[in-house]
């Protein structure tokens, strides 16, 4: 996973929680890369959830909600990071072209990057229906982007999410323009 | 305190560490970038090299095409002379009329497929960017006339109407560049008479000048043809382009006339334009700014006849009547026009000389007709005119009346000395190729002048020996310089003919030597063409003149009577 991600988690958390917080869930975890991360790194994705993990025990908030938060945190930071990708008009626009554009360019800039799928099932102007794959058990983590991307388009729009049993790998998400 | 100093020390400990890892990656991922930038260089060289190949073979390509079309020619050139050189010499000799007419026709084709390869060539030297106009003094309204001359007999063939007009107005004398425009007006009448099966096909030339020495030409040629799509009238001065492609099988031609044409017409500073309508015609209008020539003042003499002339013109064709009846206005005669024999009904006062030009092409019973005019109008001076193809018929049933018979287009010379009867009987018409043989005949030959004929072609060596028999001399022979020059080592010559390029030595090497040794000796080269280069490279070699091929006998006898000095020789 791109160490970007990391140092944005670790932001989060400090700004959250102060520093402190962060020093004992990196402890707490005994990590590979000592908690050092920098952005153009690239470091194991599991290494986050350990982290999550650590934190949720420590603040006693369910892991999901605190992995949502995190992805509607770090969008702000992707919009401000990436702006090409963020000339499409609205949400639908932009998530439609998440799998054929977005994700082909960043493949360009990171080649080891490896990134979640995201097919949109049906659209029209009023309704827009997405799948989330990964293999990756993020899934609160791309719910909380897409609240964060409708909130960048300040667009009216309700989520709603379904999901299959087990760990979060996939979700359906429906749009509905209000 | 020390708890709050220790976590800021991890802090820094970890951000350390962080650097140092995103040096070490940035480090790396410049030299994978320098290897990248590397391997693509080496892409865009190899790259480089494969294009500057196949452009160098494009370019080899094109050269060798240009070559291989100017070697074509030549070779095709070469026994072509043959053919119409001594089809030449033929219709010299006593034929019958019919004989005549149809030497003529060999001639006139081979005269058209060396316009072809010349187009060929021509379009291959456009190309290679070598193309240059050459303007000199000419008499534009006698170069018209001989080209329509020539060219219409194609319209009278398909038994189209020919038209020409000249303005009166057009000077004498003007600076341009002839060879160049006949190019042009023989490319538009050809296309004209091509697409044209029915009607008509002409020629008007206007001149309008605003200080009289500076004449805008307008060139028009018309036709009631085929006509040209809306579609693709844009496209018909791009090379190989005709309307159609199955227009190539139809109509033949090479599909480059038009293109050259344009480009001509550029080089000399005018325009060439096209309007069409299918089904209805064409016209295309060239127009060209030409001055007149500086030895010459402007001239507009109207032609006067001795006499007070009076001119029934009969014929079916309203336009070919109204044609001549405004030609003869304009030389001051009486004209009315009639649509058929029977119709005449005149009378005039006396002092004026009665002519009827009678229009023999559609006429029946031309026999019983002529009897009848001859009987009713003895005192007229009869004329009639005929187009090429029915010149023979028309000729056999004159007979031997005494009436001038006359070959359409008629030109506006031949007409006028015929009504002012410079020449009695006006049979002399009939003998096609007229006014070539006054040159000649003033050659007195020489048998003391010394002639070297070198040349490497057969024909060419038969057919020039053949125009010299028919001056009156011998000549020697060489094959190539070589022999040339051991000819030369061996005995005196007054003049040589010298071919440029020959096999083992070329005319301008021999040349070169027998410069070393004399320098008076006239040598007079052979040309395949009569381009500038050529011309210079002869006089560099230090020949006394040239004359293009085809050789004409005028030429050769030209060239002796002014080069030619035969020396004292003492008797061996």
């Amino acid at each position: 996973m791109k160490g970007l991600v990391f140092k944005e988690f670790i932001n989060m958390v400090e700004e959250k929680f102060g520093y402190e917080t962060v020093d004992e869930i990196i402890e707490d975890s005994q990590l590979a890369s000592k908690g050092a991360y920098t952005s153009v790194g690239t470091y194991n994705h599991e290494e986050i959830i350990t982290l999550v993990q650590s934190l949720s025990k420590k603040t006693k908030i369910p892991v999901p909600d605190l992995v949502k938060e995190f992805g509607r945190s770090l969008m702000p930071v992707f919009a401000k990071g990436f702006p090409d990708f963020f000339k499409e008009p609205n949400s639908f626009k932009f998530l439609g072209s998440l799998n054929d554009y977005i994700h082909v360019e960043v493949k360009k800039l990171y080649p080891d990057a490896e990134l979640p799928t995201f097919v949109t099932k049906s659209q029209s102007e009023k309704e827009m229906v997405l799948e989330y794959h990964s293999k990756r058990p993020l899934a609160d983590l791309a719910e909380g982007l897409i609240e964060a991307l409708v909130k960048h388009y300040k667009e009216d729009i309700e989520i709603s999410t379904e999901s299959p049993p087990g760990p979060p790998r996939s979700r359906t998400f429906t749009l509905k323009l209000k | 305190m020390e708890k709050r100093q220790l976590l800021l020390d991890k802090k820094i400990k970890r951000l350390e560490m962080a650097l140092e890892e995103a040096e070490s990656l940035l480090e790396n991922k410049s030299r994978e970038l320098y290897k990248i930038n590397q391997s693509l260089e080496e892409e865009v060289r190899i790259r480089t090299h494969d294009l500057q190949l196949a452009s160098d073979q494009a370019v080899k390509a094109n050269q060798a095409k240009s070559q291989f079309l100017a070697n074509m020619s030549h070779e095709i050139r070469t026994p072509l002379n043959g053919i119409i050189g001594f089809v030449n010499l033929l219709l010299k000799t006593q034929l019958s009329p019919i004989q005549k007419e149809h030497l003529s026709i060999v001639q006139r084709s081979g005269d058209f497929l060396l316009q072809i390869i010349s187009d060929i060539l021509e379009s291959s030297k456009i190309e290679a960017g070598k193309f240059q106009i050459d303007a000199k003094p000419f008499h534009l309204k006698r170069c018209v006339e001989n080209l329509v001359d020539t060219i219409s007999l194609q319209a009278y063939e398909k038994n189209l109407q020919f038209n020409l007009y000249l303005d009166e107005g057009i000077p004498k004398s003007l600076m341009g560049d002839e060879g160049r425009l006949r190019q042009i007006l023989i490319n538009l009448i050809g296309n004209a008479v091509k697409y044209t099966p029915t009607g008509e096909v002409g020629l008007t030339v206007t001149a309008n000048s605003s200080d009289s020495r500076n004449f805008e030409l307008m060139f028009v040629v018309h036709d009631t043809g085929v006509g040209i799509p809306e579609d693709k009238i844009d496209s018909v001065f791009l090379p190989f382009e005709q309307a159609d492609i199955s227009d190539t099988r139809k109509y033949g031609g090479t599909g480059l006339g038009l293109t050259i044409s344009k480009h001509i017409a550029t080089a000399m500073g005018g325009t060439l334009t096209v309007k069409s309508q299918e089904a209805v015609g064409t016209k295309f209008y060239f127009s060209l700014r030409l001055s007149v020539s500086e030895h010459e003042t402007p001239q507009f003499t109207t032609r006067n006849f001795h006499h007070q002339e009076a001119v029934a013109i009969i014929s079916p064709s309203l336009s070919d009547a109204k044609n001549l009846a405004d030609r003869l206005f304009k030389w001051n005669t009486i004209v009315k026009t009639f649509t058929s024999v029977d119709a005449i009904d005149w009378l005039f006062a006396g002092g004026v000389r009665r002519n009827i030009v009678l229009d023999v092409d559609d006429i029946e019973n031309l026999e019983i007709q002529l009897d009848l005019l001859q009987k009713i109008h003895s005192d007229a001076h009869l004329i009639l005119i005929s187009s090429p193809n029915k010149m023979t018929a028309a000729y056999q049933i004159v007979g031997d009346r005494p009436v001038a018979l006359l070959r359409k287009p008629i030109a506006r010379k031949t007409l006028f000395d015929s009504i002012d009867r410079k020449h009695s009987i006006l049979k002399k018409n009939l003998e096609l190729g007229s006014g070539q043989s006054s040159a000649i005949s003033k050659v007195i030959a020489i048998a003391e002048i010394k002639i070297l004929v070198v040349e490497d072609n057969l024909i060419n060596q038969q057919l020039i020996l053949a125009i010299l028999k028919s001056l009156g001399f011998a000549a020697e022979l060489a094959s190539d310089g070589k022999q040339a020059l051991e000819k030369i080592s061996n005995q005196e010559f007054d003049l040589i003919f010298m071919d440029c390029q020959m096999p083992v030595m070329d005319g301008l090497e021999a040349t070169k030597e027998i410069r070393k040794s004399n320098a008076d000796l006239a040598i007079i080269a052979l040309t395949a063409n009569a381009y500038k280069q050529t011309k210079e490279a002869c006089f560099e070699a230090g020949m006394t003149d040239f004359l293009t091929k085809p050789v004409k006998d005028e030429d050769i006898a030209m060239v002796i009577k002014k080069y030619a000095r035969p020396k004292q020789r003492s008797i061996a």
